[in-house]
């Protein structure tokens, strides 16, 4: 059997002294695409603060591409090509998107041939070479949403992780932007995305897991995701 | 009695009986100029420690005060027994003038202002030769002298138990400020200025309250001083007093009412003991400040606590352990 | 029309003299600003590593002392300031950087530098004054007023370094982390950016600027150990009147304050130019925080 490509075990994490993930395993398989869903504030997003090493882990390990990543530092797991797309508009907020995107191929191993990348980027976002010269202050928020992603592509990441990236989006906007992501995964790109549209994960991703308290909660074959269970997983335990 | 207040009373009993003890003058010069610097160190604990407002003009306060009781009482003829009321005024009224451009700003910019005003204040001195000695200061200050008693006589005896009064005065009243309704607000402004100011308190007036109160004490102090050595110099509005008093400061705790003064007296000895060092002590001063900062971030004050939870930490066996971020 | 020469002689010697002044600050301020944008702090020891700067150049050069001649001077001083830099940025800031209080904390340590270099310099070189051979030796004349070689290298080096300093920040992979690091720190540490050597880099670039402004200012003026702390607070209201962390703002500041100075010292004298300094400087704190050019 092949080694999985991350593959993350008994994660403990948290802020302060109160943890958030209370040992969560979790593994992506070669040509594996996941999707994660759950309610908010059950640590998705410090699953991956842990997993690049924004914050540290207390307890388990992460291993990507068969080597131990745990308890490096942020910008060396990027290096290795895990690259995590944070929540929210997290961009340099002063300079323009094309110095934003560039910026995104810091690495070595990308920075070779950014400019490359950077067309691919603007064939999948048009919109982003029309306002390339533009400040990103003074982006809406889909198109930052746009260059947030467009910054991971530029680091050509082996293992992309897209933390809610359809968040605060109109209805227009996040199909726009589901679209996009569609032809990231067609292109062969290997991610891992959260979403909080079941029917959306499940027409993308080959495998979703449920992330609840701190822990994943049993693998959702692709289909068996119904409505009503989601909605009973999401308001109903009592 | 509790023991607190038996530590607190032999701790004054020392210091009372220490002028019996020893009446060699260069003890009695040192621990005057001790209990000076920890009336001024007490007053800054006050704008720093518990209002949180970094107040870099406190020493200038304390410049303020002695050329302030030198000119008026030398200059002007005013009696020696005013020096201190003249030093107290003076400081208080420049910190309201500090306090005013404060009021609008936070942060850096607070910190940046109050320096300023220290070098303004400093270009002044400079300026006005005639009445200042500019450069070379402002000397010849007529010591105290009270009903015919001159305070330099046995050693400066006066000026030693005048300054003793004085810190114990300052305690009293910090003491009385950290828990009265007025302390209180002090403390919330610190703490959370948005969540203060919404239920109710006045930034301006609790502010400017603060200030003055704080000024008090290096009011007080830089007159004695002043007095004392009978001299004021424009180094006091340099960066070594501005060190050597942060340095008592985070030595003793901020935000305590006793950090300072510990700070004040044991970095006092300190000093002396470097003495044979040169300027060398300078360089273990400042290597001394930035080790508090990093390693006992609230100084001598926080060693009792920190002990405590030591000693609670290796009696039981956490079951934690593992659990707290290693970083 | 006697009167129209003297204002012609007037304006002369204040452009000329401001000329200097506000190249020095531009030196100096632009160090100040670069670490304030990338780290948030504020670098009290700024002025130090200027007085390093002079005193080693002064012992490299001078013939009293190793006199290797004034390149290799300027050379090993920017060298040793950078890497005084580096230090400094590794025990005073980098220690504290998850401090919530951070900038307030770095004020302490910092100016704990600052007491510390300054103390040294006492130490090592000794209460003597000193001054430095000129860098460039002869005269100049700028608009009808002489001045010295010295001076015009620094009126001509000053833009010219801000213009490398900005083609360096704006051009290069490494600049652009730099700036990329003050804008965002996480986000640029997920794109394989190394804040901490970022800071570095910052640091380094600073000091080694303060280390230059220190040689030329040690040939103008003497050398103390003292010889920072004016400049430095000059700097800080260059910056602060730039609006803190911009580097255009910071250059036009450092003009503004420059011939500010030298029309108020020409016309005023040289004592209430400081004062009538400090109370701009307060003035425009209280106004504008965030800088003549600055933005909300």
């Amino acid at each position: 059997m092949p080694e999985p490509v991350l593959h993350v075990s008994d994660l403990v994490a948290g802020y302060g002294r109160q943890p958030v993930l209370h040992g969560l395993s979790l593994h992506v398989d070669p040509a594996e695409v996941l999707g994660l869903i759950g309610p908010n504030g059950h640590g998705k997003t410090t699953l991956f603060r842990a997993i690049s090493g924004l914050i540290p882990a207390w307890q388990g390990a992460v291993r990507f591409l068969g080597e131990d990543i745990t308890g490096l530092r942020t910008p060396l797991i990027a290096e290795r090509g895990l690259v995590h797309v944070p929540q929210g508009n997290h961009l340099y907020p002063d300079m323009t998107v094309l110095e934003n995107l560039h910026l995104g191929a810091y690495a070595p191993r990308p920075r070779k041939e950014w400019r490359n990348t950077l067309e691919q980027v603007f064939a999948l976002f048009p919109r982003l070479a029309e306002r390339k010269s533009q400040r990103c202050r003074t982006l809406s928020g889909g198109e930052r949403q746009m260059v947030a992603i467009g910054c991971g592509l530029m680091g050509q990441p082996k293992l992309l992780i897209l933390d809610e990236p359809t968040l605060g989006l109109s209805p227009r906007l996040k199909g726009e932007l589901r679209d996009a992501i569609g032809e990231i995964i067609a292109s062969g790109v290997q991610l891992i995305i959260v979403e909080q549209d079941p029917e959306f994960l499940r027409r993308l991703t080959t495998r979703q897991v449920f992330v609840e308290e701190g822990l994943t909660r049993d693998d959702f074959v692709s289909g068996s995701l119904e409505h009503g269970k989601i909605m009973e997983m999401y308001f109903g335990m009592d | 009695m509790t023991r607190k207040s038996l530590i607190i009373c032999v701790f004054f009993a020392i210091l009372a009986l220490l002028p019996v003890v020893s009446d060699d003058s260069y003890i009695r010069h040192v621990s005057i100029v001790a209990l000076l610097y920890a009336i001024v160190v007490s007053g800054w604990n006050v704008s720093l420690g518990f209002g949180g407002v970094f107040n870099f003009a406190h020493l200038a306060f304390f410049a303020i005060a002695a050329y302030a009781t030198g000119i008026l009482t030398k200059t002007y003829g005013f009696p020696s027994w005013m020096g201190v009321p003249i030093g107290i005024i003076a400081a208080v009224i420049a910190s309201l003038i500090v306090c005013l451009p404060v009021l609008r700003l936070k942060g850096i910019y607070v910190i940046l202002v109050t320096f300023g005003f220290g070098q303004l204040c400093l270009q002044f001195v400079l300026n006005q030769r005639s009445l200042t000695g500019g450069n070379f200061g402002f000397v010849q200050i007529p010591p105290l002298r009270v009903f015919g008693y001159s305070f330099r006589s046995d050693q400066a005896m006066g000026y030693y138990y005048l300054a003793l009064v004085g810190l114990i005065l300052t305690v009293v009243l910090i003491n009385w400020f950290r828990s009265s309704p007025f302390g209180w607000r002090v403390a919330a402004l610190r703490e959370n200025e948005d969540y203060a100011v919404s239920r109710g308190i006045a930034l301006a007036r609790v502010r400017l309250a603060t200030f003055a109160f704080s000024a008090i004490f290096p009011g007080a102090a830089g007159a004695i001083y002043a007095q004392y050595v009978r001299a004021a110099s424009p180094d006091m509005f340099g960066f070594s007093f501005l060190t050597i008093a942060l340095s008592m400061l985070l030595l003793g705790g901020v935000a305590t009412v006793w950090g300072p003064v510990v700070g004040a007296l044991v970095f006092a000895i300190l000093t002396e003991v470097m003495t044979p060092l040169g300027p060398g002590r300078y360089l273990v001063t400042a290597v001394l400040i930035v080790a508090i900062l990093r390693f006992f971030p609230k100084g001598l004050a926080g060693i009792p606590d920190g002990l405590a939870t030591w000693r609670a930490r290796s009696r039981k066996i956490d079951p934690a352990k593992g659990h707290g971020p290693n970083v | 029309m006697e009167w129209i020469d003297q204002i012609g002689v007037a304006a002369r010697a204040i452009f000329a003299s401001g000329l200097v002044l506000s190249s020095l600050y531009v030196l100096i301020a632009a160090g100040l600003a670069i670490v304030w944008n990338t780290l948030g702090i504020f670098n009290f020891a700024h002025g130090a590593i200027m007085v390093i700067g002079a005193y080693v150049a002064w012992t490299i050069s001078d013939p009293a002392a190793l006199g290797w001649g004034m390149a290799a001077g300027v050379l090993i001083a920017v060298a040793t300031a950078a890497v005084l830099g580096l230090v400094i940025n590794r025990l005073l800031i980098l220690p504290f950087l998850s401090q919530p209080n951070l900038v307030l904390i770095t004020v302490m340590t910092t100016l704990s530098g600052a007491f510390f270099l300054e103390n040294s310099a006492l130490l090592i070189w000794g209460p003597r004054i000193k001054q430095l051979e000129k860098v460039v030796s002869g005269n100049v004349s700028i608009a009808g007023t002489a001045i010295s070689g010295h001076e015009a290298t620094i009126i001509v080096l000053a833009p010219l370094l801000m213009l490398g300093l900005w083609a360096f920040l704006r051009f290069t992979w490494v600049g652009s982390a730099v700036r990329a690091v003050a804008q965002n720190r996480e986000f640029a540490e997920l794109s394989g950016i190394r804040a901490r050597a970022m800071y570095a880099v910052a640091f380094a670039i600073s000091a080694g600027l303060a280390g230059f402004a220190g040689v030329m200012l040690g040939a103008i003026r003497f050398i103390t150990p003292g010889l920072g702390s004016e400049p430095l607070i000059k700097a800080m209201i260059v910056v602060i009147l730039g609006g803190l962390g911009s580097i255009p703002g910071t250059v036009v500041g450092a003009y503004l304050v420059g011939f500010g100075e030298a029309a108020s010292t020409y016309f005023l004298g040289a004592y209430w130019t400081q004062a009538a300094l400090f109370l701009v400087f307060i003035v425009i704190l209280v106004i504008r925080p965030n800088g003549i050019m600055g933005r909300k």
